[in-house]
């Protein structure tokens, strides 16, 4: 985690002059927090938990950082990982859990001394506990493919997914050098014509004309084959003015009760329904 | 309008277009649509029902046989039916030379709703959709119940209990609304859950998951329109139904009514009453009156329709009380208190129009719009309204 953080906030050879979080949310990123890891640091225990004659601090050794803000600490002699904001970091001093340890049994001289709790300096971030609960995702991401840090080659250049099925162009931009697409926008343009929908006119003055846009839609057949790409000019209604641009607007729908209604007379006479 | 992108006229470019007809996307799109295929049905002798402005009609004299022509607009999908394949296909011809329409052939599936038929009648089901909407809330793999709703469920409003997500319930309710097109039997306990999308709780959601677990055991169930005989006239049975006091934070009555022309459900309604009804007999009164209303409307449209009913509307009420109360218009004192509007089912009685007849309590089909039943009796209720399974039907 704390490797990401870090790696999304250099320098990589693909991006120039950029880091990656830069190129991603447009921000530079702010590298005052950053700390030495592992570093001992040491956290503000609040009024209300100690007594007057008690320790202001408690040491912890810094493994990462959190988006309040804070710091993640790690407390050698509980072996719990905590956030805190409260947090001088000194950045001199490398946490030595022998020595914590050795004060520890220093203090409480009966403690028998378990040699697999005996902490050392360079395994100390990674003896993070780590939940032994099954993680479910969230819920919200159960419509995407996800890819976990894993993926994430060692240069820290991110793997993306090739797309591998047809997409269906968005904007006017993407389709304007496509020989296929643009044979389906000519016949679109020909149907508007044919029906004599517009005639070319100035723009009466102070009015705004209603924008449009291109939707395309590839169709697709039982056999997941593209069979045809319709492209579909669509004037911008939402652009439109109730009672200045338009008056009545709704269509009328038969009811579902009349629908049923049909169809069971249809049934009584014994006549065929179809469909257009 | 700009000009579009890509297609600029040269030369003139700070030209704009003046829109003569409607482009896709505009706001009059969908009036315009229905202006012009209004104008174009009425330039093919059709006529427009008064009563439902979907449907249009047209009969035509010829070698001194009728036929008839009956086409159910929706929006840009037409249902087509008529006394003769020639007449269904001349219009379907006039329809594809005037409009860019393809011809779908045999009714299969409209608005989400699949049509299989036999020889015997046809069904009408939303499989597909029910399990979609099962798919969709996660409940695919749950165990299936025999009922929608545990008897004599009644649900409150629990301020006490936990909240659940509204955005959830309410999506679930509305899936489960429009499944209720073909499924008078889960339209109750949809009813119920619904009065709740304001603030649900977790009983709430716990019968909303209910009615999906039986939908679970039931996504293949649809209604029945069995075939008739064409030489007979046919009529309209209706069943009225009051549950009073159904409403346990406001005493408000359920009402539940069906419809039936011959054998085949047409409209089904369960709803609670406007007024809080102070006797049973009341509720019933009201409930009846509220099934007049619809028998009134009914009426009219099957007379549009150039078919002929045989008789009046019959509305199967199981209050005796209720029934005199609208053929006798004397004034009691338990009933001088009732609104005036809810006497309408008195005018329509004595004009003839509905008739109103006693059923027994075991018989009143729409018990099963009204209140969570037994299994037995549910079961045995859902098949009389023409509930059936359709792969049984079809096998």
């Amino acid at each position: 985690m704390t490797t990401t953080y870090i790696l999304n906030r250099s320098p990589t050879k693909r991006l120039k002059d950029v880091t990656p979080e830069e190129a991603w949310t447009g921000h530079k990123p702010n590298v005052e927090h950053l700390r030495i890891f592992g570093s001992v640091c040491y956290k503000h225990v609040p009024n209300q938990l100690r007594k007057k004659l008690e320790d202001k601090g408690m040491s912890f050794v810094m493994i990462g950082y959190h988006p309040t803000g804070g710091y993640k600490l790690f407390d050698l002699k509980t072996g719990k990982a905590t956030v805190s904001r409260d947090v001088v970091v000194d950045e001199t001093a490398i946490a030595d859990a022998s020595e914590s340890q050795h004060e520890e049994s220093r203090i409480f001289i009966d403690e028998v001394v378990d040699p697999e709790r005996k902490y050392d300096s360079d395994e100390s971030d990674t003896s993070v506990r780590r939940s032994s609960r099954d993680s479910q995702l969230p819920s919200r991401l159960r419509d995407y493919d996800l890819s976990y840090e894993a993926i994430t080659i060692a240069e820290g250049n991110f793997v993306h997914y090739a797309l591998i099925v047809e997409v269906e162009p968005i904007n006017f931009e993407q389709v304007v050098g496509d020989k296929k697409w643009r044979k389906a926008m000519e016949e679109e343009i020909d149907s508007i014509e044919r029906n004599q929908t517009w005639e070319l006119t100035e723009l009466p003055v102070g009015k705004k004309p209603i924008t449009l846009k291109w939707v395309y839609k590839s169709k697709i057949n039982p056999q997941g084959e593209v069979v045809k790409h319709k492209a579909r000019l669509m004037a911008k209604g939402f652009l439109q003015q109730a009672g200045i641009d338009y008056g009545e607007v709704f269509a009328l729908v038969a009811r579902i009760e009349t629908i049923r209604l049909v169809i069971s007379i249809a049934a009584q006479f014994r006549w065929t329904l179809h469909l257009m | 309008m700009v000009q579009p992108q890509g297609f600029e006229v040269d030369n003139h470019k700070d030209k704009v277009y003046r829109l003569r007809k409607a482009l896709y996307g505009l706001k009059q799109a969908p009036r315009a649509w229905n202006q012009r295929i209004d104008g174009f049905m009425g330039r093919l002798g059709f006529e427009k029902c008064t009563s439902e402005h979907g449907v249009y009609v047209k009969e035509r004299n010829k070698d001194g046989k009728t036929g008839k022509l009956i086409v159910c607009l929706y929006v840009d999908d037409l249902l087509v039916t008529g006394s003769s394949e020639k007449l269904i296909a001349e219009f379907k011809a006039e329809m594809i030379s005037e409009f860019e329409m393809s011809d779908l052939g045999r009714l299969s599936y409209f608005l989400g709703i699949k049509f299989s038929e036999n020889e015997y009648g046809i069904v009408m089901h939303q499989s597909r959709y029910a399990q979609e909407i099962l798919r969709k809330f996660d409940m695919h793999k749950s165990n299936p119940a025999i009922t929608p709703a545990e008897v004599g469920l009644r649900l409150e409003k629990e301020p006490e209990e936990a909240m659940v997500d509204p955005t959830e319930f309410r999506k679930i309710v509305g899936s489960l609304r429009y499944i209720c097109c073909t499924r008078p039997d889960l339209c109750f306990s949809v009813r119920l859950i619904s009065r709740y999308m304001q603030s649900p709780r977790q009983s709430h959601l716990n019968a909303a998951k209910r009615i999906m677990r039986y939908l679970q055991g039931t996504c293949d169930f649809g209604i029945l329109i069995p075939k008739g005989n064409p030489d007979t006239d046919m009529k309209v049975t209706a069943y009225s139904y009051a549950d009073w006091c159904g409403d346990k934070d406001d005493r408000k009555s359920t009402v539940g009514s069906i419809f039936f022309l011959e054998k085949s459900p047409i409209s089904w309604r369960s709803s609670k009453e406007q007024v809080v009804a102070l006797s049973s007999c009341e509720a019933e009164y009201v409930a009846a009156c509220e099934a007049t209303c619809q028998a009134v409307w009914w009426n009219s449209l099957i007379e549009e329709l150039k078919v002929r009913l045989l008789e009046k509307i019959n509305l199967f009420v199981d209050n005796k009380s209720a029934i005199d109360l609208a053929n006798h218009p004397a004034s009691h004192g338990r009933s001088k208190h009732i609104e005036t509007k809810y006497h309408f089912i008195r005018d329509q009685v004595s004009k003839k129009k509905v008739e109103i007849a006693h059923c027994r309590s075991e018989m009143q089909l729409s018990d099963i719009l009204t209140k969570a039943l037994k299994r037995e009796h549910f079961k045995e209720l859902r098949r009389l309204i023409g509930v059936i399974n359709v792969n049984e039907f079809l096998t």
